[in-house]
């Protein structure tokens, strides 16, 4: 007998035994997350000749192999990147939604409410403190919320940093553990067999990495992988890379290879969720909150700067926003306005101040026109310091202050001058003699002007340097001059612009007071005619006006009478009205028929009352009534955050202003100026409802409805992707399990198999024994 | 399916199948709990923001409702006090008209002045009548109060120092609403229509417009008299030289004592006093004008005479500038400062002293009329019956112009307040509607969530029990 017989029932009984042994490795790593199974290659073991006959050697066991199939898996591991990029989106955007919690009671929508609530219980009552309290805290609680809104965001970024720094550092553990498996199998697998624990491993490590960020690996043929992640090379056949965090700003982070300085391109996995919700979702949710905040700010102070405390006037105000020097010159008041680094947009217009005097109640109105082109903080100042009894100026943190002198108070409202004719040149006591039309006049050097006063003739003479340019002398210039002359002032005469007209007067009144206009060569420029006699009379005409304007633009009115003759008596007396550009307004009845002291309406619900007195067309009698439907066309109060509700400019800035947080009834809650009127607070309470410009035509609840709105439809959209992925990961798990899985019963089945062929051999390893020892005990 | 299911893939299919089914039967159990089918915004971001947009709409119209509430309990607290106005001026007017009934005696008329100072004081208080520390017809000046009682010349005046701005509610979108009346279009309403004299010494109204308002008063005063008779009057004089007449210009005189009488200007005949009676020295002779001159007799020869006395006087509105009365003016103006009153006098029908209520009509208001008439019946002046009689109906028709005024604005508060009431009804409807819309979005339908919880239920105990046979069943159970 040869030894073929031995050595095929060996040779079997060893490749059932090798059998075993991999299935028992399948068994014990059935449940071993990213296992391939292993499957024992055998082969028939060649034959040869012998005594003549081509005879088997038996079974050989040639590899184990493991079962992948490697396009599955590398469709899940793109996958477990979709799926893990968002997961974490919506985990963002979860507690975004939380942050902005449109419905629940906290949420800035429901402060809204509260607040516009609380405004229009005070507008029943605006004098009663308790009820402005209320009003003033719903206003300081929506300026916590948006306080809260911004950290809010803010906080957000900062944690998605932190995980983006801490993920990178597990991304950096993988790489050098796929790394040192390359290099492990590279040295086992030239030995003739393939490492497959080794590559389960790895592919397990690559599975983990592909959470993290979107991998493309590539196998080389010598067995090592390469690992792309963003389009950088993380782990090459020599060795790998640490990625690195680089910090752009505490909310806006890069990820890039280290030593690179070109950003890693990373779309997938949490890393890219991350990185994606940083770049673009966050900003947004930021940028929503300070917009709201801005157009907020900006609307209600605009109305609240333009109203009035119930208490009346205000005596001292600080501006909230710095002016800034720009130029770095250590000035402030070289800045253009609109260029002095102002929160809010300051435009071309006009900005008109009231001063009133507290005892008496007497109103003087003025008017600041504003360029944004050329007017400068000097400039403002100097115009604003300008106006009787009221003072401004710069503190050393460049906020604007104002004060008004002791006795008097100072506000921007819209409420019309009830005493208009404040020289008394419309009906007044004194002699009058005004200019037809309004400056500048065309005067010539050296022009005169000729009086007959009580002490006699005397003449005043005009010269250039005089005017800024003598051929546009204005009103205000020429009664400088006028009252500057000794003959002038000695005669009792004094001179002041009525809105722009020139208007000669006796300092006192009475029938006694007389002058005569006698000549000069001045007198054709001025639209007078030389010996025109003007005397004064015991009563006055006094102009009242009432009502409150309701037009829609700005404008100046001039009142003019019609002809010569006494207020009620004279027969078709009338008073005509004109409005800037000439056109009348109204012509009212003020002859025969006409009782004094009653009420006439002008226009757009401005009313005037008349008193007894003698007007005069020909000494053209003329007073002029600012009528303001904004005193603050060029936004300057909210830019300057004076006298306004709220102080700051965005999200993050907004409060309530201080004093008002102190003291409730300075809230504006009038627009009359009367303690009762609750105009400037429906004025608010309107806002909540208008369209608001800046919010794209929106109301402010709208608009935050509409801000919290698009973070649940993004959540809700981010939520039903990752369910859709997750299904389709989860198929993918599947299918890589079926072909790389162990399923026990089959291998329990093989095992089975298994032991019955090493049962044969050994079986036959007796027969052939026993043939052996046959042999033995012939011989 | 997998056509070849491992263990790993089993299990993790089933325990995937336990915990959806157990999410869906948790996600029932909230919606029954809170009764809301949507918890957060992302379960439903349409129907949510749908939801958001109803809420904001019934937030508006919950605060018009708080505003209609405020200005429906200011209208009728108004309305009552306007009732209660209103009865008042109407018991001052029947007794004014008892007054005027020709009656009454003097003490019976300082009754009535009495219960009209009564009536004007409980007047004063309705119309400084606050609810909630808010004047209810001072407008919007709420300092102080709004009819304040000042003393011009001897006179208790009222005058309103409220002002007239109606305060507004916001009722609705871009819709304000006026609540309260100013205090003087009710009670102090300037509806002028003339100057009026009394009539009492003869002065009328001048050429050139007047100003001013309410009731004023023209003081005309006597300074001198002279007397000049004739031969036959020689002796008689003017007792107390003329310091107690009260005539001004010329009037004629007559003394007949063979009638015995003495006549004054066209008056009638009076008869002459006996010689040596206290009256012969200080003979008071007048006429129906109410014309005075007091003649001492008692040198008198008792022949007839005929002859004039002339008297002399000034005006003033102020009783401390006094302009003369020269008889010849048509136009003589006055002007008192302290109440911006200028009254042009035309003085040529003049015949005596006394002060003249002069009454701007339509301006009077009802506290300075009911105070005007009882100060006349009160009669400090001496007038007779007949003067006190023309002063008062002087005035009474301004106690009718203000009754006016208060039903007008008692009917102007009733519009005011139905149209709230309107307001309120329709947006409660609203309200109800929107209502019904959010729950529509927001409220879980019961029956369909307990069907949806039970069937989670069931499909969970099915995944669970399949699940754990799948679990069970291996080879080795049957292996030996």
């Amino acid at each position: 007998m040869s030894s073929l017989g031995l050595n095929t029932g060996l040779k079997a009984l060893l490749a059932a035994q090798a059998r075993l042994e991999t299935i028992g490795h399948n068994v014990s790593n059935a449940t071993t997350p990213g296992y391939s199974r292993q499957t024992l290659e055998v082969a028939n073991s060649g034959s040869i000749f012998l005594h003549g006959v081509l005879t088997g050697t038996g079974v050989e066991a040639q590899v184990v192999r493991r079962t992948v199939d490697l396009l599955v898996q590398a469709r899940l591991a793109t996958q477990t990147s979709t799926v893990s990029r968002l997961e974490t989106r919506v985990s963002t955007l979860s507690q975004a939604e939380n942050l902005f919690a449109a419905g629940s009671a906290g949420g800035l929508g429901q402060l809204f409410k509260k607040f516009f609530a609380s405004l229009t219980s005070l507008s029943a009552t605006p004098e009663d403190k308790s009820l402005a309290a209320n009003a003033v805290s719903g206003a300081s609680d929506i300026a916590s919320k948006f306080n809260l809104l911004s950290s809010g965001a803010g906080d957000l970024a900062a944690d998605a940093v932190q995980r983006v720094k801490n993920e990178v550092g597990v991304v950096n553990q993988l790489a050098e553990r796929i790394s040192r498996l390359n290099a492990q199998i590279l040295a086992t697998e030239p030995g003739g067999a393939p490492a497959n624990d080794l590559r389960d491993q790895r592919e397990q490590a690559l599975q983990e990495l592909a959470q993290f960020t979107d991998v493309r690996a590539v196998e080389d043929e010598r067995g090592a992988v390469r690992v792309l992640v963003g389009g950088q090379s993380l782990v090459s056949t020599v060795g790998f890379q640490r990625l690195e965090v680089v910090t752009n700003s505490p909310t806006d982070v890069s990820v890039r290879l280290k030593g690179s300085n070109v950003d890693a391109a990373i779309a997938g996995g949490s890393i890219g969720g991350l990185l994606g919700v940083l770049a673009e979702f966050l900003p947004g949710l930021r940028d929503n909150a300070d917009q709201l905040a801005h157009e907020f700010i900006l609307e209600m102070n605009r109305v609240h700067s333009t109203g009035m405390p119930a208490g009346g006037p205000q005596s001292s105000l600080v501006g909230s926003n710095a002016l800034q020097d720009l130029d770095g010159d250590g000035q402030v008041t070289d800045e253009l306005l609109a260029q002095a680094g102002l929160p809010f947009e300051v435009k071309d217009g006009e900005l008109f101040v009231n001063v009133t005097h507290l005892a008496s109640g007497t109103v003087s109105k003025h008017g600041i026109p504003i360029d944004a082109a050329r007017t400068t903080v000097g400039d403002l100042v100097n115009a604003l310091s300008a106006v009787p009894n009221l003072g401004a100026s710069i503190d050393g943190q460049g906020r604007l202050q104002l004060q008004a002198d002791s006795g008097f108070g100072f506000d921007f409202s819209t409420r019309l001058d009830t005493t208009p004719d404040a020289v008394g040149s419309f009906g007044g006591g004194p002699a009058t003699l005004g200019t037809p039309a309004a400056g500048p006049f065309a005067l010539a050097i050296g022009d005169t002007l000729d009086f007959s006063g009580p002490l006699g003739p005397f003449s005043v003479a005009f010269q250039p340097q005089q005017f800024q340019s003598i051929g546009q002398a204005t009103a205000a210039e020429m009664a400088a001059v006028l009252n500057a002359d000794g003959n002038f002032q000695a005669n009792g005469l004094t001179a002041s612009d009525v809105g722009g007209a020139l208007v000669v007067q006796t300092s006192t009144g009475g029938p006694a007071q007389s002058f005569t206009l006698t000549g000069g060569t001045a007198v054709a420029a001025l639209g007078w005619t030389a010996g025109s006699f003007a005397q004064g009379q015991n009563l006055q005409v006094s102009p009242v006006i009432s009502g409150a304007y309701t037009g829609g633009a700005n404008g100046v009115w001039t009142f003019r009478p019609s002809g010569d003759g006494t207020i009620g008596t004279t027969a078709g007396l009338q008073v005509d009205v004109f409005d800037e550009r000439g056109a009348r307004v109204a012509r009212l009845d003020v002859g025969a028929g006409y009782q004094p002291g009653t009420e006439l309406v002008v226009a757009d619900g401005v009313k005037v009352a008349f008193g007894l007195g003698n007007l005069s067309a020909t000494n053209h009698d003329q007073f002029r009534l600012d009528v303001l439907a904004d005193s603050d066309t060029s936004d300057l109060l909210p830019a300057l955050g004076l006298g306004g509700l709220f102080v700051g400019s965005d999200a993050a800035t907004i409060g309530v202003r201080a004093d008002i947080l102190e003291s409730p009834e300075l809230l504006a809650t009038s627009k009359s100026g009367a303690a009762g009127d609750a105009g400037n607070l429906l004025r608010m309470l309107q806002l909540g409802e208008d369209a608001v410009a800046g919010l794209g035509g929106q109301s402010f609840t709208a608009h935050y409805a509409e801000v919290s709105g698009g973070v649940s439809l993004e959540l809700a959209s981010a939520q039903d992707a990752a369910e859709s992925e997750s299904f389709l990961q989860q198929s993918l798990a599947a299918q890589r399990d079926q072909v790389s899985g162990v399923n026990v019963d089959e291998e329990l089945a093989r095992m089975i198999e298994a032991q019955q062929a090493y049962s044969a051999a050994g079986e036959y390893i007796r027969v052939i024994n026993d043939l052996t020892a046959e042999l033995m005990n012939i011989l | 399916m997998s056509i070849r299911p491992t263990q790993a893939s089993t299990f993790a299919f089933v325990q995937q199948g336990m915990i959806d089914n157990y999410a869906k039967l948790v996600d029932a159990q909230a919606q029954v709990s809170s009764g809301k089918r949507i918890l957060r915004p992302s379960d439903d971001p349409v129907g949510a923001s749908q939801a958001l947009n109803l809420r904001t709409r019934v937030d508006g119209l919950e605060r018009f409702l708080d505003a209609i509430g405020g200005g429906t309990r200011e209208l009728d607290t108004a309305a009552s006090v306007l009732q209660d106005a209103g009865g008042l001026i109407a018991e001052g007017r029947s007794v004014v008209l008892e007054a005027l009934n020709g009656s009454t005696s003097p003490a019976d008329r300082l009754v009535l002045a009495t219960k009209l100072r009564e009536i004007k004081a409980q007047l004063l208080t309705q119309a400084n009548s606050a609810v909630g520390g808010r004047y209810l017809f001072a407008g919007t000046e709420q300092r102080a109060d709004p009819f304040r009682t000042s003393d011009v010349h001897g006179a208790a005046r009222v005058s309103y120092a409220g002002n007239q701005d109606q305060q507004e509610l916001l009722v609705g979108s871009d819709l304000k609403m006026a609540i309260g009346i100013p205090g003087g279009e009710i009670f102090a309403a300037q509806e002028f229509q003339g100057v009026r004299f009394e009539g009492l010494t003869g002065a009328s109204l001048g050429a050139t417009a007047n100003q001013g308002r309410g009731p004023v008063t023209l003081f005309v005063r006597h300074d001198t008299s002279t007397l000049s008779l004739n031969a036959g009057g020689a002796g008689i004089v003017l007792a107390a030289g003329g310091a107690n007449d009260n005539v001004i210009g010329t009037h004629a005189l007559t003394l007949d004592p063979v009638a015995g009488t003495a006549t004054l200007g066209a008056g009638p005949a009076r008869p002459l006093p006996s010689v040596g009676s206290p009256n012969y020295s200080n003979f008071a002779l007048t006429n129906d004008q109410g014309d005075l001159v007091h003649l001492d007799l008692s040198a008198w020869g008792g022949t007839a005479t005929t002859g004039t006395v002339v008297g002399t006087g000034s005006m003033s509105l102020d009783r401390s500038a006094w302009t003369p009365v020269d008889l010849v003016s048509t136009d003589v103006e006055l002007v008192d400062a302290t109440t911006n009153t200028v009254l042009h006098v035309d003085v040529t029908g003049i015949h005596r002293s006394g002060d003249e209520l002069v009454s701007f009509e339509g301006t009077v208001n009802i506290f300075d009329a009911l105070e005007s008439i009882a100060a006349t019946l009160e009669n400090q002046a001496g007038l007779s019956t007949s003067e006190q009689d023309t002063r008062v109906r002087l005035l009474f028709g301004e106690i009718d112009r203000n009754h006016d005024n208060v039903v007008a604005a008692l009917s102007t508060v009733g519009s005011r307040s139905a149209r709230l009431k309107d307001l309120e009804e329709h947006y409660a409807d609203a309200g109800i509607e929107l209502q019904t819309q959010l729950s529509r979005i927001e409220d879980a339908d019961y029956s369909q969530v307990v069907l949806d919880m039970m069937r989670a239920e069931q499909t969970l105990q099915a995944t669970q029990s399949l699940g754990s046979r799948l679990m069970q069943t291996s080879l080795l159970n049957f292996l030996r």
